[in-house]
């Protein structure tokens, strides 16, 4: 069924892309019934909506019956993934009572994260640790034997992430074996009944998978599949290896085939063979088509007859065919893979592996705010005894604390009061109340606690400062200037660790402005990521200028200041859209420096030409940004003068809180 | 809860295996920093670790992990008002304590014991996290993302071996003598240097491209997820074989000697790489002691300098960013020159 799946998969993606990805995205739910806490879970890109909540009606129908189903509280945090204090038993039991955490909760079922692209690190921390051993940290106070508590659960992380640096962080996503992303479904196609929850497996679990044979030639292609396409985590290997063997047990064969692998790099990695070989069938001649194309041909002409059928039916009702009898049909097409993505024919889904892990390290935790004084994050600073904001909860904890060392003479008071109050309370015939006005209780509160006893934990939070880079990388100069920035990139890195700032690089030349540099304060990425990089061309000012912009803009929406810093020794000459055309370049270039102003962007602009030119001096203006000269971008200079800059920005955010 | 994955079983990624090892056996190296990409076993080989070493003494319920001949005076249980009995000793598994990304103060350092305030009217010292990990380790992962007041904690705590609390009301100091085991994704980001200087030993760890390995690693897995118990099992006369060697390393470790010209050529090769003061130095020496311990060998020759410098010193280094050559071939050749200079061979 698997090379059906396969086929299938490859002609609606032709003649309707969203058909296969459905189809895909109901395999991956099978898969999760199957192997679940195996491959950790799954990562459902989506909006909240019909289509979202139609393929998790699917998924929880797939389960047995009765299995825990956590949701998590939006706003995840460590504290609401710990266990909690349970008020009511607590009360009547006189000691400390803990409620499970929901981890725990979620023992042998399914936990629903939603809103994963706003966990912040320390809570993924704490998911992942439990994904890997299988248990989650339990309450010291429930007693020394228990510090952890079984939990083995599949994680479904909703993820609605729109923007490409809303991401779940990456110490989650690795661990997830599944992504599934139904974007690019339309209601119509949801809509149709899912193929009923056909039989499954009796036997799940780790045991029945590992009887499925899988031969090392195919997993050595696995392997050499992910190497290739630059995912070499060992993680991302085994998740493959599971995820093959739950497809060809969901088939009720006992090895799996390479149909399965390429199933399973899709619905893994997102990887698939270039969509374009069934258009480009007609159109090339035989020679001249890439060596993919051609096993995936072969494959479907053998079952050519049938082929219109099949692409209109699901694949539940295929599920008895049987393998292709000939294995060779399919042999190679791993392998075609790996070249093909070695040559670089195929593009990699932009969403894994080591790009999701730069986007993840270039946020920090949460996303809001500026430094305020009545931040509601960030490190606690001090107790108030008034609220920091209006609606600011008071802390239990420091109020108990502080309410505890008077519980003696509280209770003596009362006691003293009571004492009166009853001596009194006869002569005045009245039972309950007095002139004293003190209602004598039922039974004594186990704590007394007064208004003064109330305390707000006052937070601080201070955000870190992004310096990007704007290089002009256009003309004859352009190397020893893009040397020199990348050289005053490092060194700024090199520098700034204590004060957690990040660094992004945009170079533009020729027509456009390409991020060689992603916001990041990784020494080490930056390193990888500006090595080798081309120069010489035109100068497209406004490309440059106008991607500043929505970095920078994106920057702020994370809570860090921008500082854009723009290197540039003259005017630019080529318009938005590439043509060269420098009257409408030079419009342009104002209107966008416009909005550098309006945006209020703290900016920089350094004319490294050899001398000093009047429209860099004009577009400064423009931009209301401060002009400095240096006839050569010395590494030096270049990184003391930002670093000054962000030093600035940084106690002018402490001023300010 | 299934037994964590053992330690022998971990395919290849000796130095980080080497690194750990010699931190169990060397309390004093300060411990080790595994800085490598996703899924490439840090966590594993740590929890691992935990499993594999031996046990140690501690009275039932002491919440310090007092040694029994030493008690504290801050624990109830070794310190017991007059006339009561002292609890007797029992072995207990090598605390292996993970700190959390997201775990406040109070956690790690300890606080009131709110529950005996509030209801016995008792002001008693609740330990934290520091005090659990006494004798033992402390485990960071993702350590680089740790936030910087936490981290302060924790720099004064590993540096002087006691954990002092001075708040509510309560005036408290009790031993926090451990191992400290960090783990990170460089690409998230650095370490503070007074941090990093804390790590004795650094590793630095990549994934396996090694087809062969990276086969086995995943046979291995599956074979461990299908049959926890009987996987580690199958492991366990290995694992016993490497504890035992980490027993009598334990033993031995100060009966070894350092030749007075490999002692010569270590300070010699600290100075020619330029290592600000004389913990580079020391935790060489004391790395050196630990792997010839290892190896049941009673003296420290050159070919230990040369092994483990790297992981002794590359994160010592003073960085120039700007020089892209990696510190590990600068501390080779460093290592080369000063053996060359005074003969190599002779240590």
């Amino acid at each position: 069924m698997d090379d059906v799946r396969h086929s299938f998969r490859a002609e609606a993606t032709e003649a309707d892309p969203a058909a296969g990805a459905w189809q895909d995205a109901l395999v991956a739910a099978r898969v999760l019934r199957l192997a679940g806490p195996l491959i950790g879970g799954l990562r459902l890109k989506a909006r909240a909506g019909g289509v979202r909540d139609s393929y998790l009606a699917h998924l929880f129908g797939l389960l047995p019956a009765g299995t825990p189903q956590v949701r998590l509280p939006p706003p995840v945090s460590t504290a609401s993934l710990s266990a909690a204090l349970d008020l009511q038993a607590t009360v009547l039991a006189g000691r400390f009572m803990a409620l499970p955490s929901p981890l725990a909760r979620a023992d042998g079922g399914l936990l629903l994260l939603p809103m994963a692209e706003r966990l912040d690190t320390a809570a993924a921390a704490l998911i992942g640790d439990t994904l890997d051993r299988g248990s989650c940290p339990a309450d010291p106070r429930l007693g020394a034997g228990a510090t952890r508590a079984t939990s083995r659960f599949t994680l479904v992380a909703l993820d609605e992430g729109a923007e490409p640096e809303e991401c779940p962080p990456a110490a989650l996503t690795d661990r997830l074996g599944l992504t599934v992303d139904l974007g690019a479904i339309p209601w119509r196609t949801a809509l149709v009944p899912a193929p009923a929850p056909e039989r499954l497996p009796a036997a799940t679990g780790a045991a029945a998978l590992q009887e499925v044979v899988l031969e090392t030639d195919l997993l050595r292609l696995l392997s050499a599949v992910t190497v290739a396409a630059g995912v070499p985590s060992l993680r991302r290997l085994h998740q493959l290896t599971v995820i093959c063997r739950s497809l060809a047990l969901l088939d009720g064969r006992r090895t799996a085939t390479e149909a399965d692998a390429l199933t399973a790099l899709r619905l893994c990695l997102g990887l698939a063979p270039a969509p374009r070989e069934a258009a480009g069938d007609d159109s090339l001649p035989e020679e001249a088509m890439r060596p993919n194309e051609v096993p995936d041909e072969s494959a479907d002409d053998a079952p050519a007859p049938d082929q219109p059928t099949r692409a209109d039916t699901p694949p539940g009702p295929e599920d008895t065919r049987q393998p292709p009898d000939d294995p060779s049909a399919l042999t190679g097409q791993l392998a075609d893979l790996v070249t093909a993505i070695e040559a670089g024919q195929i593009d990699l889904p932009p969403d894994f592996g080591r790009q999701s892990g730069r986007a993840a390290a270039s946020r920090q935790a949460g996303t809001a705010g500026v430094a305020r004084k009545d931040a509601r994050r960030g490190r606690p600073v001090a107790l108030r005894r008034s609220p920091p904001y209006p609606s600011a909860r008071p802390s239990l904890i420091d109020t108990l604390r502080a309410a505890a060392p008077w519980q003696p003479i509280r209770a003596r008071n009362r006691q003293a009061l009571l004492a009166r109050a009853a001596a009194v309370a006869p002569a005045a015939g009245n039972g309950t109340r007095n002139v004293t006005g003190v209602r004598a209780p039922s039974r004594a509160p186990a704590a007394l606690i007064t208004r003064d006893d109330f305390r707000y934990r006052s937070l601080r939070h201070e955000t870190p400062s992004t310096a990007i880079f704007l290089v002009d990388a256009s003309g004859s100069t352009a190397l020893a200037r893009l040397g020199e920035t990348k050289g005053a990139i490092e060194q700024l890195l090199a520098r700034c660790y204590v004060r957690r700032d990040e660094v992004a690089m945009i170079a533009f030349r020729g027509t456009t402005a390409e991020t060689v540099l992603a916001p990041t304060r990784s020494l080490v990425m930056a390193k990888r990521k500006l090595a080798g990089l081309p120069g010489g061309g035109a100068t497209p000012l406004v490309c440059g200028l106008e991607k500043g912009l929505e970095l920078a803009l994106s920057v702020r929406r994370q809570g860090s200041t921008p500082l854009v810093v723009l290197l540039t020794d003259g005017r630019g000459n080529i318009a938005r859209d590439g043509s060269p055309d420098r009257a409408l370049a030079g419009d342009q270039l104002v209107a966008i420096a416009t909005r550098y102003r309006s945006q209020n962007l703290h900016s920089l602009c350094i004319d490294i030409g050899s001398r000093p030119r009047e429209a860099v001096a004009t577009l400064a203006e423009t931009m209301g940004a401060d002009l400095h000269f240096l006839r050569h971008a010395d590494t030096r200079i270049v990184s003391d003068l930002v670093n000054a800059h962000l030093v600035r920005s940084h106690q002018h955010g402490e001023a300010r809180s | 809860m299934s037994k964590p994955f053992p330690f022998t079983a971990i395919v290849a990624q000796q130095d980080m295996k080497k690194a750990l090892l010699m931190a169990a056996v060397e309390p004093l190296l300060g411990g080790v920093l595994i800085f490598g990409d996703r899924g490439t076993g840090k966590s594993t080989a740590v929890r691992a670790l935990a499993e594999l070493l031996p046990k140690i003494d501690v009275r039932p319920g002491c919440r310090f992990n007092c040694e029994p001949a030493k008690p504290q005076a801050a624990c109830p249980v070794c310190t017991p008002p007059a006339g009561t009995a002292l609890p007797k000793a029992v072995k207990l598994r090598t605390p292996m304590v993970d700190l959390p990304l997201g775990a406040t103060e109070d956690r790690i350092c300890g606080a009131l014991d709110l529950e005996k305030a509030l209801v016995a009217g008792e002001k008693q010292f609740e330990p934290g996290l520091l005090a659990a990990a006494n004798r033992g380790f402390l485990y960071i992962d993702e350590v680089n993302l740790l936030e910087d007041h936490l981290v302060d904690l924790l720099l004064d705590a590993a540096a002087s071996g006691v954990n002092v609390v001075e708040r509510e009301g309560l005036s408290v100091r009790h031993a926090a003598r451990f191992t400290l085991v960090g783990s990170g994704n460089p690409e998230e980001g650095d370490l503070r240097p007074q941090l990093l200087d804390r790590f004795g030993l650094a590793v630095e760890i990549r994934t396996l491209t090694d087809l062969d390995q990276r086969i086995d690693v995943i046979r291995r897995r599956d074979a461990y997820e299908a049959d926890p118990e009987a996987f580690c099992k199958r492991w366990s006369a290995k694992d016993a074989a490497v504890r035992s060697q980490v027993v009598h390393a334990r033993k031995i470790l100060r009966q070894v000697a350092i030749p007075d010209s490999v002692l010569t050529r270590m300070s010699q090769l600290c100075m020619s790489l330029g290592i600000d003061g004389m913990r580079g130095e020391l935790t060489l020496m004391r790395a050196c002691r630990a792997a010839a311990a290892l190896e049941d060998r009673l003296a420290v020759t050159w070919e230990d300098v040369s092994d483990i410098s790297p992981m002794v010193l590359c994160h010592r280094l003073r960085r120039d960013p700007l020089d892209d050559t990696g510190t590990a071939p600068r501390i080779e050749r460093a290592v080369a020159a000063v053996g060359a200079a005074a003969g190599a061979g002779h240590g």
